[in-house]
C-alpha cells in the first residue's frame, strides 16, 4: 500500500542527520534564520518546517497549539507518525508523502484537509526551502483552520438549498413577482405570465399598473401602498387585467423587503389565482340580488292580492251605507241620528282602508337605507296578521298570536315585515300537508334581547335539511314554487340588523327563532 | 222602519259575514226590505243554526272566505241539510268557482239593489 511505502519513507530517514544540518544551516544563514524565526513566531496558523525525511525541524506556537504538542518535544520527530498519528494520518499525509518521493510541488501532488487531535480542520499547503543548496531540500507545512469556514459553508450551502427549495415549492403553488420600491417590476414567475398572459420581457421594468383592471377605487391602491411603503406587509383581494382584456382575481400577500435603513427597497407579491371562487360569489351575489328582487316581487303581489281582499270589505261597506242612506232618504225614512251614525260608520271604515293602505306602502318600500328603531312587536304581529289574513282564511290556518304588549325589538321595519312575512308564508305552506293546522307567532324577552318566534305544525324538518336550511338555493318545494332563498336572505336581512335567525331543532313543530337587540339605547352602546 | 208585511210570513235570510261593519249593513239593509235576518261571525254557529231551525231556513247569504270554513264548503253543508236552500255567496275577490244550481255569486262591490233583486229571484223561484 502506497500509504505504508510513504510511512516507511519517512521512517527511514536519519533525523538527527537533518537536524544537524539545519543546524548547520542555521548558523551559516544567521540573518535568513532570524527573519524566519520572527516569521514562525506571528504567524497564529501552524507553521512546521520540515526535512526531506519528514521530520520536523520547526514546529510554530501555531503549530503547538493545534496539535497539543510543545516544540521541544517534536523537533526531530516524524510529523506523521509523532505528531498527527491519528487514524485519517495516512491518507491527509499522502500528499506529503508523494512530495517527499517525488520531489513534486504538493499542490500538483493534492491534498486533503487534515483533522487534528483537537477535532479542527487543517486545510494545509506548503512551499519548497532549499536548506542548503541542492543537497538538503525542505518543507514549509502550514496550515489553516477552516473549521468555521467549512462549517459556515456547509450552512450556507444547506440555506441556499433550501431556499431553492422553497422557492420553487412557491413558484411551483404561487403567483410570484417582485418589484422595485416604485412599484417597476424586476422579476415575474412563470405563473406570473401565464395567468397575466405577458412574457417576462413584456413584464420586465414596467410598473405593475400594467396589469390594474380599474375595479378597485383609487383609495384601495392608496391604502395599500401606504402599508408597504411603512414597511407592513399588506394582504388582499385584487381584480387584475391580463393582456388579452380578460380579468382574474388574485388572493394578494405583498411583503416589503427592508433596506438597513429599514425602508423598502423591494416588494415582494405572493398571490393565489381565486377568479374561479370570485366568479362563483359574484353569481350568487347576482343571483341573490335577483331572487332577492323577485322575492320581494312576490310578496309585493301578495300582498296586493290581499290588499285587494282587504280593502273590498270596507269599500263594499262605505258603498252599501251610501246607497242605503240615499235609499231611506229618499223615503224620508230617516233621521238625523241616523245619518249621524251612518257617517261615522262610513268615516271608520274610510280610516280603515287608510291604514290597510299605509301598512301595504310602508312594507313595500325598500327600507335597507333606515336607520335601525325600537318598534313594538305587537304592532309589527298585527301587520303582518294583517297581510296575510287572506291566505289564513282561504287555506283555513288559525294564526296564534302571543306577543307581551309592552316588548320593543330595534330593527329595521320594513326588513323585520319582509322577513316576518317569508317565514309566516313558509309556515302557512308547511301546514297545508296537516290535519291540524296552526301558526304560532311568540315573542318574549331574554335578557336584552327580544325573541321572537314562528312555529307551524307541518310535518317537520328532517335532521339532513335541517343542515342546508339557511343555504343559498336550497329549497324542499316543488320547482317553480321556491326560489330557495327566502331563508338566506332573511337571515341576511335580520344579520345586517345585528341579530341572528336560527332552525329550533329541538322544538317537535318546526320552529325558527329571530334574536335581536330589544332596546335602542343598547344598540348604540353596542355600535 | 220595517215593512208592514206580517211576522209568520217574512222569509228568515241567514247571514253570515265576519266583518262586523258590513254584517251590520247587510242585516239594517235586509230587514229593512223585509226579511227576518239571522246574522252570524262564524260558519259553524250558522250551520248549528240550521242544523236546529232548517224548516225556518228560507236563503243564506255567506261570504266567500270565512274562519274555519269557506262560504262554498258551508253552502255544501247546509244544502245538505235543506237541498232546495238558495245560496247567495259574496265575495271581495274575483276569483269564482263553479257554483251548484241556486247558488249565485255576487261581488262585495256590486249595489245593495243587486242583492235585493237577487234575493226575490231567488225566493219567487221556491
Amino acid at each position: 500500500m502506497e500509504s505504508l511505502d510513504t510511512r516507511t519513507e519517512l521512517v527511514e530517514s536519519s533525523p538527527l542527520r537533518e537536524l544537524e544540518l539545519w543546524h548547520e544551516f542555521k548558523s551559516e544563514h544567521c540573518l535568513w534564520h532570524d527573519r524566519f524565526h520572527s516569521l514562525l513566531s506571528i504567524a497564529e496558523n501552524p507553521l512546521i518546517l520540515l526535512s526531506m525525511g519528514g521530520n520536523i525541524l520547526e514546529f510554530n506556537a501555531g503549530a503547538e497549539t493545534h496539535f497539543g504538542k510543545m516544540r521541544h518535544q517534536v523537533l526531530g520527530r516524524s510529523l506523521v507518525r509523532d505528531v498527527i498519528g491519528n487514524k485519517d494520518a495516512d491518507q491527509s499525509l499522502e500528499g506529503i508523502g508523494k512530495f517527499l518521493r517525488t520531489h513534486t510541488s504538493w499542490d500538483q501532488a493534492g491534498h486533503d484537509p487534515l483533522l487534528t487531535p483537537r477535532n479542527r480542520i487543517l486545510a494545509w499547503d506548503s512551499v519548497q526551502v532549499p536548506v542548503k543548496r541542492n543537497e538538503v531540500a525542505g518543507l514549509i507545512v502550514y496550515g489553516k483552520d477552516i473549521t468555521d469556514a467549512q462549517e459556515l459553508e456547509a450552512k450556507l450551502r444547506r440555506t441556499l438549498k433550501e431556499l431553492k427549495d422553497e422557492k420553487s415549492a412557491i413558484d411551483q403553488a404561487a403567483i410570484v413577482a417582485v418589484t422595485d420600491f416604485r412599484g417597476n417590476i424586476t422579476y415575474a414567475n412563470k405563473k406570473f405570465c401565464e395567468l397575466s398572459k405577458y412574457s417576462f420581457e413584456e413584464l420586465l421594468g414596467k410598473n405593475h399598473r400594467i396589469i390594474k383592471s380599474g375595479h378597485h377605487p383609487p383609495s384601495f391602491f392608496e391604502n395599500l401602498w401606504r402599508t408597504i411603503r411603512s414597511g407592513k406587509t399588506w394582504r388582499g383581494e385584487v381584480k387584475n387585467k391580463a393582456k388579452d382584456g380578460s380579468f382574474y382575481w388574485v388572493d394578494t400577500t405583498i411583503v416589503p423587503f427592508l433596506d438597513e435603513q429599514g425602508q423598502p427597497q423591494s416588494y415582494v407579491s405572493i398571490r393565489y389565482d381565486i377568479t374561479g371562487r370570485k366568479m362563483a360569489e359574484e353569481q350568487i351575489d347576482q343571483e341573490r340580488a335577483r331572487s332577492f328582487y323577485s322575492s320581494k316581487l312576490a310578496a309585493l303581489g301578495e300582498m296586493a292580492a290581499n290588499m285587494a281582499h282587504e280593502l273590498g270589505t270596507p269599500l263594499a261597506t262605505i258603498r252599501g251605507r251610501m246607497e242605503f242612506l240615499e235609499y231611506q232618504l229618499d223615503k224620508d225614512m230617516v233621521s238625523k241620528e241616523k245619518v249621524i251614525e251612518i257617517t261615522n260608520l262610513v268615516r271608520e271604515e274610510a280610516d280603515r282602508m287608510t291604514r290597510i293602505i299605509k301598512a301595504v306602502l310602508s312594507s313595500a318600500r325598500d327600507g335597507s337605507t333606515d336607520p335601525l328603531s325600537s318598534v313594538s312587536v305587537t304592532s309589527l304581529t298585527s301587520k303582518v296578521s294583517d297581510y296575510t289574513q287572506g291566505k289564513l282564511k282561504k287555506d283555513k290556518i288559525e294564526l296564534r298570536i302571543k306577543v307581551p304588549a309592552e316588548l320593543n325589538v330595534v330593527c329595521r321595519e320594513s326588513q323585520m315585515l319582509q322577513v316576518l312575512l317569508n317565514l309566516l308564508s313558509n309556515a302557512c305552506d308547511a301546514c297545508l300537508s296537516s290535519e291540524e293546522r296552526w301558526v304560532e307567532v311568540a315573542a318574549r324577552r331574554d335578557g336584552e334581547f327580544a325573541e321572537l318566534s314562528v312555529t307551524d305544525t307541518g310535518q317537520g324538518i328532517p335532521a339532513e335539511v335541517a343542515e342546508k336550511i339557511m343555504q343559498p338555493f336550497f329549497t324542499t318545494k316543488p320547482v317553480g314554487k321556491g326560489t330557495g332563498l327566502g331563508l338566506s336572505i332573511s337571515r341576511s336581512l335580520i344579520e345586517s340588523q345585528g341579530g341572528t335567525l336560527t332552525l329550533d331543532r329541538k322544538s317537535p313543530h318546526t320552529r325558527f327563532v329571530l334574536r335581536l337587540p330589544s332596546d335602542l339605547s343598547e344598540t348604540k352602546i353596542l355600535s | 222602519m220595517r215593512n208592514a208585511v206580517p211576522t209568520v210570513s217574512r222569509p228568515r235570510i241567514i247571514c253570515v259575514e265576519d266583518d262586523d261593519s258590513l254584517r251590520l249593513l247587510l242585516t239594517e239593509f235586509l230587514s229593512s226590505e223585509g226579511f227576518e235576518v239571522l246574522a252570524f261571525g262564524s260558519p259553524a254557529e250558522a250551520l248549528e243554526h240550521i242544523r236546529g231551525w232548517s224548516d225556518h231556513v228560507d236563503l243564506l247569504v255567506t261570504d266567500f272566505y270565512l274562519p274555519g270554513m269557506t262560504g262554498p264548503e258551508l253552502a255544501t253543508f247546509a244544502t245538505g241539510l235543506l237541498p232546495k236552500l238558495p245560496v247567495v255567496l259574496l265575495s271581495a275577490s274575483d276569483e269564482r268557482p263553479p257554483l251548484p244550481a241556486g247558488h249565485v255569486f255576487l261581488s262585495k262591490s256590486a249595489p245593495l239593489s243587486t242583492l235585493r233583486s237577487i234575493i226575490n229571484g231567488l225566493l219567487s223561484r221556491c
